[in-house]
């Protein structure tokens, strides 16, 4: 019980180079940073260092979770190494940028531009406009978690009851985020609209978008979805 | 060649050592279950511990052979018999190796214990490999045929481990990254006896017990999870499983050590449980001491199967 009242006692350095590292369970590591920057470069650096025995670097925002295999590494030597581990300058890798097309028809589209007292064309046009910051691929395969949202888009809270069905290529919000949903899967989000394109491969390991990447979305007619419907992004 | 399955049973998978390494692009390992009674049933046939295995869950159907093969099942007693080509029938005694002949069935019945049982074939079975593994969730179907080189092997039942029922032992556990947030729920959760929910599957189980209260917190950012994460999901907890997302928004208040993760997958729901608290450094120790004990096993038992 007293473990991790132990490690989760360091304090944040002023810096930012120094994580608050706890154990997650007793072969892997979570690392939390003040900043989701912070948590990047730190992740990109860890990754960098292509240790052996280290199976994942996973960044999520401003955690990072570093996964060890104990038949080949000295869980307490990496821990050392983790805690002492300072990012460089500019470390954390400068994305891609990547334009996601979207027909904006969704189901949840009217229902949220009523709830905000706005245009369809302004709820389009407020998710279109900024370019997204990926912090996190995960919960599905290739699910890219980006942010943030601006006003008056921000902040919906999660549907009340899920859908048990949200179909591949969905384009979605909730509170400060957006997401798209690679494959078919139950889901919380609104859904404003859907992409034409493929986001995932896995037969050919093909995950286009990773964390550190940057998307933009982009209005289309159900026209052009259609012709370029199953294109890889 | 191979093995057609007549009935599926209750949920029945491929699986295999899983996909390590692809987290970071929200890829969860996934795999069989219980490790080690897969890890049995592939050394009976002389295979490396993570071959694909066919894993039953609570009920295991019936399959019928394409040619000869060299089989092995082993994990939550069954009943299993083998259905010979003129209806006469043989009865088998888990953890074993055995052959089935062109024709003859595997006819296995409704779990007495625990909750999965491995089915494994000399050579692994040969279905898609993607990123690196040949696990997927998708139940089979009847008509489904698991492709297999053909085969032969002598009857061989270790007289080691004895079964060992889940629920015997309290289940060890390490504080997650969010206990500090919740220290009644800590107590709540070593002092308190949990069901295993009729809902739970290899995503994750369900523990049922009196409610827990924490507040929640609205702007919560989901944050890596891994299988045997104890979350509190609104007032009810959850251990997640071996097919968890990457990825989860509820807070982590604990975290089942990795040396029984196996038991977590021969659970079944209405099983009772407890928890017990045990440090880092024991876990580690126990992680270890238990991955030493299945090397002696599997490696005592491949030289028994050699000799024949």
């Amino acid at each position: 019980m007293t473990t991790s009242a132990q490690n989760d006692g360091a304090p944040i350095d002023p810096s930012g180079s120094v994580p608050r590292l706890s154990p997650l369970g007793d072969r892997a590591f979570l690392a939390r940073f003040p900043s989701e920057h912070e948590a990047a470069a730190w992740a990109a650096a860890v990754t960098a260092m292509a240790w052996r025995g280290v199976v994942d670097v996973v960044p999520a925002y401003r955690d990072v979770a570093v996964f060890a295999d104990p038949d080949v590494v000295d869980l307490e030597g990496l821990e050392l190494h983790l805690r002492a581990l300072v990012p460089s300058v500019g470390q954390a890798a400068i994305g891609r940028r990547l334009v996601i097309p979207v027909v904006y028809d969704g189901p949840d589209l009217e229902v949220i531009a009523g709830q905000l007292n706005v245009t369809l064309d302004e709820v389009v046009a407020c998710h279109t406009g900024p370019v997204y910051d990926v912090f996190a691929i995960g919960f599905l395969p290739g699910f890219p978690y980006a942010g943030w949202l601006r006003p008056p888009l921000a902040g919906l809270p999660r549907r009340r009851s899920p859908r048990t069905r949200v179909p591949a290529g969905s384009v979605a919000v909730a509170g400060r985020q957006t997401g798209v949903y690679p494959g078919e899967s139950p889901g919380g989000w609104h859904i404003l609209g859907r992409t034409p394109l493929r986001l995932i491969d896995m037969a050919q390991g093909y995950f286009p978008i990773r964390a550190g990447d940057q998307i933009q979305f982009t209005a289309i007619t159900a026209d052009e979805y259609e012709a370029r419907l199953h294109e890889r992004l | 060649m191979g093995l057609i399955v007549i009935d599926p049973g209750q949920a029945a998978t491929v699986q295999d050592g899983g996909r390590a390494g692809y987290r970071h692009w929200g890829v969860p390992r996934g795999g069989v279950f219980d490790t080690f009674s897969a890890g049995l049933a592939n050394a009976l046939v002389g295979n490396p511990s993570g071959s694909a295995v066919v894993e039953f869950t609570l009920r295991g159907g019936e399959y019928q052979a394409e040619g000869p093969l060299a089989l092995a099942l082993a994990g939550a007693p069954m009943p299993a018999r083998v259905i010979e080509a003129d209806s006469s029938i043989r009865l088998l005694e888990p953890p074993t190796s055995f052959v089935l002949k062109p024709g003859e069935r595997l006819r296995l019945g409704v779990a007495t214990q625990g909750a999965r049982t491995y089915l494994a074939v000399r050579g692994g079975w040969q279905t898609p490999l993607v990123l690196g593994s040949r696990s997927f969730e998708t139940y089979l179907r009847p008509r489904d045929l698991l492709p297999a080189e053909p085969g032969s092997i002598p009857v061989h039942r270790p007289r080691e481990p004895a079964w060992e029922i889940s629920s015997d032992r309290p289940f060890r556990v390490l504080p997650g990254p969010d206990a500090a947030l919740a220290s009644h729920v800590l107590e709540a959760l070593s002092s308190r006896l949990f069901h295993v929910g009729s809902s739970s599957n290899r995503m994750g189980l369900r523990l049922e017990g009196e409610p827990i209260e924490l507040a929640s917190d609205p702007s919560r950012l989901s944050t890596p999870v891994a299988p045997g994460a104890i979350q509190l999901a609104g007032r009810e907890l959850i251990v997640l499983g071996v097919a968890s997302g990457t990825m989860g928004g509820y807070p982590h208040i604990a975290q089942v050590v990795t040396a029984d993760l196996d038991r977590l997958g021969q659970l079944a729901p209405g099983d009772v449980l407890r928890f017990a608290w045990i440090t880092l450094d024991e876990a580690r120790r126990i992680d270890r001491e238990s991955r030493e004990r299945r090397r002696a096993i599997f490696s005592r038992i491949a030289m028994a199967t050699r000799v024949g």
